[in-house]
């Protein structure tokens, strides 16, 4: 029967010692031989420090002494102890062993059996997990530091950014888009704090901010398109914004609004320069021309005549050498205030470059109408102009073409124009002339 | 002068015994000064006055961590070793020497290891022995043990801790390890006899206590 426990004890996968209450061996099984190499009989007899060093340790006999006296049950662990039985070959870093004491009792005498289990491959497991919640924690605390970054990222740009969650109703559609969060610029924009704005609907925010806007919104999204509006006027900040959503991920929102007020007077600025004379404010040479090639098309398909007029101030460089270019700027900006004074709604008049203006006629139906247009020009600029203390009286000359009767080219309608201007000029200015009866006076000569 | 010392008096200074030995030990085992105390001990009658119980450091944090062990023979019940789930870790910590911070502490408090089971196993382990021991020779009687398990509760429910019908006796405790304060429990039921057995020398115990005083 002893061999049968013997060889039981001898299978099982961990480490059994039986010792008295001298602590020495009476027992030891084939995996202690196979882990110290030594042969179980000659472990018999001797003391449990002799063949586990480990238990020189005055703590340790001290426990098993006090488990085998007080009939007691002991577990002892690695992570305290490391191991127990250093195996042949093996750095003690690298093992680690369990150990169970349990006091034992036969024929009146009192024992410990020694458990040593091996758990070595357990605790670099745990090392592993160790080290990847370790791995872990660092990359949470990377991840709030680089949310830390987005944060003040999102405060700080001087775009409004508000973050959105979309509501889903039990039928799929969309019941609400709550606003989560909302940056700095937002707030500042609108006067709002973060308090007011978080929790609250996006579509009763954006329609406080301008009427039906928050609907228009809710509608695009329902629709299932993104928001998107890239020139919009809210009347109750005066102001222009650009407004574009994203999606971000699962049924976050994010919009970005972004006051665009004054890119848009930017805009305008350049669009004036770039349409209009600077100095007078009469549409510029380059927009009159496109202009007048629409006429042109316009009369081709049938539309009614309109007259070009070339007009030049008589002896303008006389007065700007005599009182000096910005006595001449002056009296430009005047001219141009009586020609658009004196011309009929329709009419277009453009500052031609110098002292040279155009002015386009619509619709003259007879060259009667054109010359009355002229007459009234000549009497306006004879009107003395004061500037400063000067008093000075104008004279000036002008060409006339008609469209399509002296041509249906733009260059050509300008140069018809600018020769009867001379031809005026020639015949001692103060006066307007047609170029149809320049022309006749050519042929005649 | 009548001094007035009741039952709990007595088992409270049994207890600081009892658990000033199972610290001793500790230390020794360790190699850090362990410290440990008894605030307060409760006998408790059935399970309906466990019921109600708060453990003062757990009110906030449900989860506990419970080392226990079974006795038989003439001493008959379960003794349990609680700390609450979220202290494990800066025991651990302090028993391996390992330097962690108070925020690793937070992120890891919940992540138990086998490594953080098998500490508060061996502690427990020690802890029970002694004063189940302690208690056994009181009374005079023999008892055998079981392995100690150890396992965790996801909120605070003493009844389920706690056989129906039996007869327990609470024992706060205060870990001081290396300075560092750790609240903790001992619950120890008892079978109806053991427990009478207890209280019987506990009030012999008493007696000749007044009778010196007198």
């Amino acid at each position: 029967m002893n061999r049968i426990y013997k060889k039981a004890l001898g299978a099982t996968n961990h480490g059994i010692l039986i010792i008295d209450e001298q602590l020495k061996i009476v027992f030891g099984n084939t995996f202690m031989e196979e882990l110290l190499g030594i042969y179980p009989d000659n472990m018999i007899g001797k003391s449990i420090s002799e063949i586990l060093p480990k238990f020189k340790d005055k703590t340790l006999q001290k426990i098993l002494h006090m488990v085998i006296e007080n009939n007691q049950k002991l577990f002892l662990s690695a992570a305290q102890h490391k191991y127990f039985a250093l195996p042949r070959n093996n750095c003690e870093n690298a093992i680690r062993q369990n150990l169970n004491v349990v006091s034992l009792e036969v024929s009146g005498r009192k024992y410990a059996l020694l458990e040593i289990h091996d758990v070595t491959n357990q605790f670099l497991r745990v090392k592993q997990l160790k080290s990847y919640i370790a791995k872990l924690y660092e990359l949470q605390k990377s991840l709030d530091h680089n949310e830390l970054k987005y944060k003040t990222l999102f405060d700080n740009i001087d775009v409004g950014f508000i973050y959105c969650e979309i509501l889903w109703d039990k039928k799929g559609n969309i019941d609400d888009i709550v606003i989560t969060d909302a940056n700095n610029p937002f707030l500042k924009t609108f006067y709002k704090t973060k308090e007011s704005v978080v929790g609250e609907s996006l579509v009763e925010v954006g329609n406080a901010l301008q009427k039906g806007f928050g609907d228009r919104m809710l509608s695009r999204l329902a629709r299932g398109k993104n928001i998107r509006y890239d020139d919009i006027y809210i009347k109750k900040f005066d102001g222009y914004f650009s407004v574009t959503g994203y999606v971000c991920g699962g049924d976050g929102y994010a919009l970005k609004i972004k006051n665009i007020t004054q890119r848009k007077a930017n805009e305008r600025t350049i669009k004036k320069l770039a349409y209009f004379d600077q100095l007078t404010g009469l549409l510029s040479r380059n927009v009159f021309e496109k202009v007048l090639e629409r006429k042109i098309q316009r009369v081709k398909r049938g539309g009614k005549p309109f007259t070009l007029m070339f007009i030049d101030i008589d002896n303008f460089k006389e007065l700007n050498d005599s009182f000096g270019h910005d006595f001449g700027d002056k009296v430009l900006v005047e001219i141009a205030k009586r020609l658009k004074k004196t011309t009929r709604q329709g009419d277009i008049v453009s500052r031609f470059g110098g002292d040279e203006f155009l002015i386009l006629n619509s619709d003259v139906e007879s060259v009667d109408i054109g010359k009355k247009i002229a007459k009234r020009i000549l009497r306006q600029l004879s009107i003395p102009l004061i500037i400063g203390e000067r008093r000075i009286r104008l004279k000036v000359s002008i060409g006339i073409s008609i469209c399509p009767h002296d041509s249906c080219s733009k260059t050509e309608l300008l140069k018809k124009a600018d020769m009867a201007m001379y031809s005026a000029k020639e015949v001692g200015g103060n006066k307007f002339m047609f170029f149809q009866d320049y022309s006749k006076s050519m042929e005649k000569a | 002068m009548e001094v007035n010392i009741t039952r709990e008096d007595i088992i409270k200074e049994l207890m600081n015994l009892y658990i000033g030995q199972a610290a001793s030990l500790m230390s020794e085992i360790t190699n850090r000064k362990i410290i440990l105390s008894v605030p307060e001990v409760k006998i408790l009658i059935g399970k309906e006055q466990v019921a109600g119980l708060v453990m003062p450091e757990c009110q906030n944090n449900g989860a506990l961590m419970v080392s226990s062990i079974k006795f038989e023979k003439d001493l008959e019940g379960m003794a349990k070793l609680i700390f609450p789930a979220n202290k494990i870790k800066k025991l651990t910590s302090i028993v391996l020497e390992e330097d962690l911070l108070e925020e690793d502490f937070y992120s890891l408090k919940m992540e138990f290891s086998d490594t953080d089971y098998d500490i508060v196993k061996e502690l427990g382990n020690i802890v029970l022995n002694s004063v189940v021991g302690g208690i056994a020779n009181l009374i005079d009687i023999c008892a055998e043990y079981s392995m100690p398990q150890v396992k965790l509760f996801e909120n605070i429910d003493y009844e389920k801790l706690i056989e129906p019908y039996s007869q327990v006796l609470l024992t706060f405790v205060n870990f001081n390890i290396e300075n560092e304060e750790i609240f903790g429990a001992i619950i120890i039921q008892l079978a109806f006899k053991s427990m009478k057995d207890l209280l019987e020398k506990v009030e012999e115990l008493r007696s000749n206590v007044d009778e010196q005083d007198l």
